[in-house]
């Protein structure tokens, strides 16, 4: 999906200017074994309901933004490879068959970042469309076509540039429905020989499409602030019955039965769609980060992109949804964002798209525990003086759905805590002070881990630093006056008195 | 509540900057900013300057230096500094 306040999805510009994370695990004394006066953990041995199979791609940064499941295939819009096609028929992670694909001959695409940013494939899943939404990397809006009837070697068909911001498509008999934000809905037919016919398109004051769906005769659209719109598309010709403001920014839609999941940055809205022209809300599920993209998956449940997460949602009751796993991707001690998503309900895989790879997961059926989440997963001190100590607090979460034991608690030199052992109910939290004491002004790199009987994350580690080169917590702000948009002047003199959120961000 | 919220931005065009700002539906004051991001510390390890969440204090000190965005530590950590 593309880029936000939250998902920042796209950094290749800078990528690497700083300095890679250190692995904070290693030094760490071992987990000691329960002991004593700390609570005893379940014997029961537990399978976590989403185990990671595997990664295609990566380490490397490929920025996927879009991912779809077809048959034996998935399709991953990335940016530096384009469109690429895996087969994803066999055990593990999915063999790449094609990658490159996107309009770099016609000089629309830049080759070392050729940035497909949405795919669709058609339902008979010989043709598949992708589109660019033009930014300063990829000046030009793109919509190209291609003929994948063999993965290995993909066919131009032909696309289009005269398109404004274009964001997510659907590809359905020969129908391209595009979303192209402030431009609107529009309904393209593509002709055999690679030509277009526009077929017809809709756009008002309010528009703001990112992402469509497309259900029977009504296209579903997820638009931004202005919330979930329903188009009658019977007769190609966008036709608006109805407008649900929902919170947050809308970003993506799927839909199942009578019902519509609307990623809306906040988390997750569920609508009654079974009258298409007074769509109901049902429930608002709020995630902690940003909800960029749904799926559904097995089990009645959604799937949900979630910063640096993959949620799964038990949607059977709409009005009383239960988490059913959150799970951290794996990102080899660099950080990454889960930008995309899908899932392939009968193989029960899930498809997750980040910043250096496909992570593939099994949704086991049945599978259940306990399940650790700690938050802030980094502690800064700033900077201390020698013999100095300061605290921070982390909240350890429990997830799961039977209660969470953590048997030790261990810190690298310095490091203390309160609590050495606990035990956290299923949707319950505990506060543990975390007190880090310094010999010297030396520059500290270390951590702390919890040792638990969560299944696939029996110890996690949350990483301190303190007297970290630059300004840190402690130091006064740079001073600086800056214009907006409007034209007004922002000064650390004016903010002065007031609390103020600092947040850098970038478009691309 | 003595909140005042800002985005700073790179070295991006202006009318790059307002398309973003509509398409994304931010409603606190979005700056352009300078390269000023590169004197912060990396506490974090992040990869890239972006992103980066700072919370400053009524007396301009940084209270608060991320490259994660945290929701939850920075709702207590506004709480706490309200609570001053």
């Amino acid at each position: 999906m593309a880029s936000s306040p939250r998902s920042r999805a796209s950094l290749v510009a800078v990528t690497g200017l700083l300095a890679l994370a250190t692995c904070q695990d290693e030094g760490l004394p071992p987990c000691n074994a329960p002991h004593g006066d700390c609570p005893v953990a379940s014997t029961e041995t537990f399978v976590d309901p989403l185990v990671h199979v595997g990664r295609a791609a990566g380490p490397t940064f490929i920025e996927i933004v879009d991912v779809v499941t077809h048959g034996d295939l998935v399709l991953a819009c990335t940016g530096t490879k384009g469109l690429t096609i895996w087969d994803a028929s066999g055990d593990g992670a999915p063999r790449l068959l094609s990658e490159k694909i996107g309009p770099t001959h016609q000089g629309l695409a830049n080759g070392s970042f050729p940035r497909c940013q949405h795919v669709s494939v058609d339902p008979t899943g010989t043709r598949v469309v992708i589109t660019n939404r033009g930014d300063e990397i990829q000046p030009t809006p793109w919509l190209w076509v291609y003929d994948i009837s063999d993965p290995r070697s993909p066919d131009d068909i032909g696309g289009w540039t005269d398109l404004s911001s274009i964001e997510g498509v659907v590809y359905n008999d020969g129908l391209v429905y595009a979303a192209l934000h402030g431009t609107g809905v529009l309904v393209y037919r593509v002709t055999e020989a690679g030509g277009v016919d526009i077929q017809g398109g809709y756009k008002d004051e309010f528009s703001d499409a990112w992402q469509p769906a497309l259900a029977g005769n009504h296209l579903y659209v997820a638009e931004g602030a202005t919330g979930l719109r329903i188009y009658d598309v019977e007769s190609g010709d966008p036709e608006l019955l109805s407008t649900l403001p929902l919170p947050g920014s809308s970003r993506d839609v799927i839909v199942e039965g009578d019902r519509a999941y609307v990623a809306d940055s906040a988390g997750m809205a569920i609508v009654d769609i079974s009258d298409p022209r007074d769509p109901q809300l049902l429930s608002q599920i709020d995630s902690d980060g940003t909800s960029l993209a749904l799926a559904m998956g097995a089990d009645d449940t959604v799937v949900m992109a979630e910063w640096d997460q993959v949620r799964g949602y038990d949607v059977s009751d709409p009005t009383a949804v239960e988490t059913v796993f959150a799970e951290t991707v794996p990102t080899d001690d660099e950080f990454s964002r889960v930008l995309a998503i899908d899932a392939d309900r009968d193989r029960r895989r899930v498809y997750a798209g980040e910043w250096r790879g496909l992570q593939v997961f099994d949704h086991v059926s049945g599978g259940h525990g306990p399940d650790i989440s700690i938050t802030p997963n980094v502690l800064q001190y700033g900077l201390l003086t020698g013999g100095e100590s300061d605290s921070r607090v982390v909240v350890v979460r429990n997830r799961g759905d039977v209660p969470l034991t953590v048997h030790d608690v261990v810190g690298g030199p310095g490091v203390t805590v309160d609590t050495e052992c606990f035990q956290v109910p299923p949707g319950g939290a505990t506060a543990i002070e975390v007190t880090l004491q310094v010999n010297d002004h030396d520059q500290v790199d270390t951590g702390l881990k919890f040792c638990s009987d969560d299944p696939d994350e029996s110890e996690h580690v949350v990483s301190l630093s303190a007297n970290v080169p630059g300004l840190g917590v402690g130091d006064e702000v740079p001073a600086f006056a800056l214009q907006d948009l409007d034209g007004n002047t922002w000064s650390t003199e004016q903010l002065r008195g007031n609390i103020a959120v600092l947040a850098y961000f970038a478009t691309f | 509540m003595g909140i005042a919220g800002a985005g700073l931005f790179g070295n991006e065009t202006s009318a790059t900057l307002a398309a973003f700002v509509e398409q994304t539906g931010i409603t606190f004051p979005v700056l352009r900013g300078d390269a000023s991001y590169f004197d912060y510390a990396n506490p974090d390890g992040a990869i890239s300057p972006f992103p980066l969440d700072v919370i400053i204090d009524r007396e301009g000190r940084i209270r608060y230096l991320r490259h994660e965005f945290d929701g939850d530590a920075m709702t207590s950590e506004i709480e706490r500094l309200l609570a001053e």
